[in-house]
């Protein structure tokens, strides 16, 4: 932990404090939020924030329901939490073990891996989505589900590329010799060596997939109404973009926040693995969207 | 020697990394001169300052973090004064520039653009500073080819530099910089990067270029086996600093510093007797700016003294070399 | 270089039949379109009737050779909401989409190239920061929220720009800029990585050396190497811009196949999602086929090779 604090510098420490934020929100939120989000309040509904000619009561405003808009973005930061962090693991896991067996074993799995990889990224991401939506029916679920089939693709790059390079180095070629199981040596030799590289493209698309899903959201394919997210807020902001414009501003700068908060870090964190600040490296190129 | 004017002349030139407080001196007084005509080369380990000499002169150091904190390099350009290339300004040097300085680098292997061909690249010095059309620089860079020793010249020029060899980049590299036939070719390290038989050809190249342009080499190198064969003058820095220049014979027969004896006593020779080890200077070179007086040497130096924490006096020996070392002014 | 292209479009072949495939599988699991073909309550026998009809009582091989040998000649199924070719659709509003995408890239190229580059001879100065923090944010800003702001402040507050519908070049500005910003982040990001990768080489020092002027050195030299891996983002960057443009249009009432689709999946209409997927997958892989041509003429190694 220490090692970490030593080596932060400003964009560290504006990343970790963003995503503090963000998790404390998603943990505390029925403490955190000053109303229930899903409380209606016809009376005051399309209240403005308190600082635009609204009330104390309602910091943001209230929304068309009158529920209250600080409450939501508080509570939607579960949503994007939740769909991140699965999304992400699934993928990671999915990704860096496809990619070790073909770095590791090359030859026809790492055709078929590859090709693999090359067919699913051919389709752009969010068509890809609407595929799984219109088959499986839209659903936060099914969303996870979908970035886990398309996402799995930027590990097994650049896991790919970097096992190939390490089965050429002498410590794998001595691990061979000396007898040890493919599988001792791709989990307790490789992915040691991989695991730098791929937790800084795991930490950037932790804040893509936030981004992605709150878009899904937006176009209704997510999260069910009745549970807060931002995307969703966002959703039912546009109809009444005329006349609320806090119901379009706020829950889009808690996603553009927490995306530059998970940027930062991924950033960061390439900074440690590699001091060559600023160079074109696979993570830069491997990402797409 | 000081009737006869010199084409460079490097006076007390002083290069720091950083600004303010936390600069560290890179060069530190460094002074010598090349003669008309002649080579000089320049010694010493890596970090000693010789490269960056040489990016001085063509003011092509990286800055920010290097700059020029003092002294002159007087280039002698044949018509009145000579140009104060410290401070000459930007469109000067830009003129001056494969011109009448012509700069080899250590690498040939990146030295060359890889998207233009080898023709072009040294055709652009000549449309550069020839005005010559585009056909026509190539023309003669067919020419500059064929004089460095480049076989079927005409095919080559159309060629990529990948296609070419690590010796013959290098000869095109050196064919860009006599494209123009400046007066001062400065070569930094041109055979380090080069297999051993290569090495041979590439120096026997540049020795025929001198005689043949009677241009001024200033020529640098970690190797004082070379030294031996291109230079005519010597001069040995450490850490920054001139500890002993001279004529090349007498530097070589009688080092009088205790550094260029021990960069001569590590050079392997053929008739040395078998039983004789080679002596490498003992320990590291230390980085920049740690050691800012006295005799910068003294940390590695097998004669150190109390008295070697003082700036140590310049002393011309009986051979002709002078070296700055308490020593020298001791036994003379 | 006929090597290097031979193998692309072969790769290019298997990519477009894996994409087919995949599609084909998906559609097994999408339910049984007769569901949504038939009122609740048809006749058992008109199922049946019209389960043969269109072959699903076929066993899965047969069922896959014929999709693709439909395929083959542009028949990607009926749309069943409307009742018609799901490619006709796809077409028909394809124009407005590649415009959408198109424009965006431009912008994007227009904005991103020269800060990029700009950022990287600067380096450490206002200049970069200011570049690296737009950036910063562009990558960080959901599109659609950007295109909902744009309408707050231009068509709501100003009055300057339409907020929806296509056809007019007016009607262009917004979408395109917002659906830009993202790539023109990313392209950007890479232009400054690249461009300073090369500054760094040695063939700038001896071009300087050479006494050519700094600009001759950026231009000819710096800007011609970085184009190299610029142009590998840039194709890659227009498939974002498609997958973008599904959103944009929605924001935007945009009239091309990403909202096509939107609407599509609401109804689950899988012949209509399906052709909007098979095509852009087409359109994204040839863009990236004519990408390569373009990489292996700026590079040496590849068109002599």
């Amino acid at each position: 932990m220490s090692w970490i604090l030593r080596r932060l510098d400003a964009k560290g420490i504006l990343g970790f404090a963003i995503l503090a934020v963000v998790v404390l929100c998603a943990v505390a939120a029925p403490w955190l939020s000053p109303l229930d989000p899903n409380a209606q309040d016809l009376a005051s509904a399309i209240a403005p924030p308190a600082f635009g000619g609204g009330t104390a009561e309602h910091w943001l405003g209230t929304d068309r329901l009158g529920q209250d808009v600080l409450s939501r973005i508080i509570y939607g930061s579960r949503v994007s939490l939740v769909t991140a962090l699965a999304a992400v693991a699934g993928s990671a896991l999915v990704g860096t073990v496809l990619g070790m067996i073909a770095g590791y074993f090359g030859g026809f799995a790492a055709t078929v891996v590859m090709r693999l990889v090359d067919i699913v990224l051919a389709v752009p991401f969010i068509l890809l989505a609407l595929v799984f939506m219109t088959v499986f029916g839209p659903s936060l679920l099914n969303v996870i589900i979908a970035f886990i089939a398309a996402r799995w693709t930027q590990y097994t790059r650049i896991a790919y590329g970097l096992v190939l390079e390490l089965r050429e180095r002498e410590f794998i070629q001595a691990c061979v010799a000396a007898g040890l199981t493919t599988t001792d040596i791709l989990l307790r030799h490789v992915l040691v060596n991989l695991a730098g590289p791929l937790l800084v493209v795991a930490t950037l698309e932790l804040g893509f997939v936030i981004l992605i899903e709150s878009g899904l959201s937006f176009l209704g394919l997510g999260t069910p109404p009745e549970v807060p997210s931002w995307g969703g807020m966002l959703q039912e902001g546009r109809a009444l973009i005329n006349v609320a414009w806090w119901l379009t501003t706020f829950p889009g700068l808690a996603i553009m926040l927490t995306v530059v908060g998970f940027n930062f870090i991924g950033d960061w964190m390439r900074d440690q693995f590699d001091p060559r600040t600023g160079s074109v490296r696979p993570t830069e190129i491997g990402s797409r969207d | 020697m000081a009737a006869e004017r010199a084409l460079l002349d490097v006076q007390d030139l002083r290069v720091s990394f950083g600004e303010g407080p936390r600069a560290r001196p890179a060069l530190d007084g460094v002074s010598f001169s090349v003669r008309p005509g002649k080579t000089l080369a320049i010694v010493g380990e890596s970090g000693c300052g010789k490269s960056l000499t040489a990016l001085s002169i063509m003011r092509l150091l990286p800055t920010p973090p290097a700059r020029i904190t003092g002294g002159r390099i007087l280039f002698d350009r044949g018509d009145g004064p000579a140009l104060d290339l410290a401070s000459a300004d930007r469109r000067t040097m830009r003129r001056l520039r494969g011109k009448d300085i012509a700069m080899i680098f250590q690498e040939p292997m990146t030295a060359l653009d890889p998207v233009y061909p080898i023709g072009d690249q040294i055709g652009e010095v000549l449309v550069e500073h020839e005005g010559l059309s585009r056909k026509d620089a190539l023309a003669r860079a067919v020419e500059l080819l064929r004089l460095v020793g480049v076989p079927s010249p005409e095919e080559r020029a159309r060629q990529y530099p990948h296609e070419f060899s690590g010796g013959m980049r290098q000869r095109a590299v050196i064919a860009i910089a006599l494209a123009c036939e400046p007066a001062l070719l400065i070569a930094d390290e041109p055979t380090t990067a080069l297999d051993v038989t290569v090495q041979a050809q590439v120096l026997r190249l540049m020795r025929d270029i001198q005689q043949r342009f009677a241009s001024s080499i200033l020529f640098i190198t970690h190797d004082m086996g070379v030294v031996g064969q291109m230079a005519d003058e010597v001069v040995v820095m450490y850490l920054g600093q001139v500890v002993e220049e001279g004529p090349v014979s007498a530097v070589l027969s009688r080092p009088a510093h205790p550094y260029s004896q021990g960069l001569i006593a590590s050079i392997p020779t053929l008739d040395m007797p078998r039983d004789r080890v080679l002596q490498p200077i003992s320990g590291m070179v230390p980085p920049i700016g740690s050691i800012t007086t006295g005799c910068r040497f003294r940390t590695r130096c097998p004669h150190a003294m109390e008295i070697c924490r003082r700036d140590p006096p310049k002393v011309t020996t009986p051979a002709g070399n002078s070296a700055s070392c308490w020593l020298v002014e001791e036994s003379t | 270089m006929f090597a290097f292209l031979a193998r692309r479009t072969l790769e290019f072949l298997v990519v477009i039949f894996g994409v087919l495939t995949i599609v084909f599988v998906l559609q097994r699991f999408s339910g049984d379109p007769t569901n949504l073909l038939l009122p609740v309550d048809a006749p058992q026998e008109v199922r049946t009737e019209l389960r043969h009809q269109l072959g699903l009582d076929r066993p899965l091989p047969e069922q896959y050779l014929r999709f693709i040998g439909r395929v083959a000649v542009g028949d990607l199924g009926d749309s069943y909401r409307f009742r018609q070719p799901a490619l006709g659709l796809v077409l028909e509003r394809l124009p407005a989409t590649l415009l959408l995408a198109s424009a965006s890239l431009l912008i994007s190229l227009v904005l991103a190239l020269p800060l990029g580059t700009l950022a990287a001879v600067y380096r450490n100065t206002w200049i970069d920061s200011l570049a690296t923090g737009i950036s910063l944010l562009g990558q960080a800003m959901p599109v659609y929220w950007l295109g909902l702001l744009g309408i707050l402040l231009f068509s709501v507050q100003w009055r300057l720009l339409p907020s929806m519908g296509g056809g007019s070049f007016a009607a262009l500005v917004l979408p395109a800029t917002t659906l830009a910003v993202y790539s023109a982040a990313r392209i950007m990001r890479l232009t400054r990585a690249a461009v300073l990768d090369v500054l760094h080489q040695d063939f700038i020092r001896l071009a300087r050396a050479k006494g050519l002027g700094e600009g001759k050195v950026l231009v000819k030299h710096a800007l011609r190497n970085a184009s190299i891996p610029i142009v590998t983002i840039i194709g890659l960057q227009f498939g974002g811009l498609l997958g973008g443009a599904v959103i944009t249009e929605t924001v935007f009432a945009w009239p091309g196949v990403g909202r096509l689709a939107v609407n599509a999946v609401q109804q689950r209409d899988f012949p209509v999602v399906q052709a909007v997927t098979v095509v852009i997958a087409l359109a994204f892989s040839l863009i990236n086929l004519a990408v390569d041509v373009l990489y292996a003429r700026l590079n040496p190694r590849i068109r002599l090779g």
